[in-house]
């Protein structure tokens, strides 16, 4: 365990740097890495990866499995009732969170733009990430009959681009209060 | 390093009320509906199947008679079985 704890304090510094985004509820790493200087990749096993996956989507436990993730990379599975968290197998890094029933699930934005920003800044928070130092931008899209605001945090100085830090979070209506990050 | 990551935005209802449009059978109602993610083509794919069928009698309550595949993420409906 002590290995998986020196795990979790590397992940949190590389994710602080990486693109997350958050889809009502669900947290998504879909872009580029630009791996912190400091960042040695410790792959994990099923137990560890679905530690990692319960403290990002603030259930008590989840129970994980191996799979063949994005370009054949290994990934687990990590489940919970209606909750997913996709973690990557080489570096424990938790790529995405599903919270099934805080999807969007009309067109119609029913939560206010302020209280969305408050709500993605307080999920970061519960997870140990700051947005010290990074611009926020929010926007409401629809697609597909829904609506969501995609909140994204660029980091100040740096251009947009492909391999740009960003974080997003794409919220329908804030979420009921989750349980503090340990 | 780059994962192809999409994550899925269409919620539970919602993907019902697609997979239940997509069949067009009047008084069907959705009996279940449950969320996969799935890197069979390299990229994520994210999608709920959606079980669809006429309310009845039997002690569920409803009885399955189609099932969809609803994308997450583009909402599109496919029908898997009948």
């Amino acid at each position: 365990m002590k290995r998986f704890g020196l795990g979790l304090a590397m992940a949190a510094s590389l994710l602080f740097v990486l693109p997350l985004t958050v889809g009502g509820c669900n947290i998504s790493c879909a872009c580029s890495v630009t791996p912190d200087p400091r960042w040695t990749t410790t792959p994990i096993g099923t137990g560890e990866a679905a530690i990692s996956g319960a403290k990002f989507a603030g259930v008590p436990s989840m129970t994980a499995e191996r799979i063949v993730g994005p370009n054949r990379r290994t990934f687990y599975s990590a489940t919970a009732p209606n909750t997913i968290a996709l973690v990557d197998g080489d570096s424990g890094i938790v790529v995405e969170v599903v919270l099934e029933d805080q999807m969007p699930n009309d067109g119609t934005a029913s939560a206010t733009e302020d209280s969305v920003r408050a709500a993605a800044q307080a999920f970061m928070t519960r997870i140990g990430m700051t947005t010290t130092g990074f611009s926020e931008s929010v926007q409401l899209i629809q697609r597909a009959g829904v609506a969501a605001y995609d909140i994204k945090w660029t980091q100040l100085g740096t251009v947009e681009s492909r391999n740009s830090k960003s974080w997003r979070m794409r919220q329908r209506e804030p979420p009921s209060p989750m349980s503090t990050f340990e | 390093m780059m994962w192809s990551l999409t994550a899925p935005v269409i919620g539970r209802q919602k993907a019902s009320e697609l997979a239940l449009a997509a069949h067009a059978v009047p008084g069907e109602a959705a009996v279940s509906a449950q969320l996969g993610i799935d890197f069979g083509s390299g990229s994520q794919n994210s999608s709920w199947l959606v079980g669809v069928g006429m309310p009845d009698a039997s002690p569920s309550g409803s009885s399955e008679g189609a099932l969809f595949s609803v994308d997450a993420v583009t909402g599109k409906a496919t029908l898997i079985q009948n």
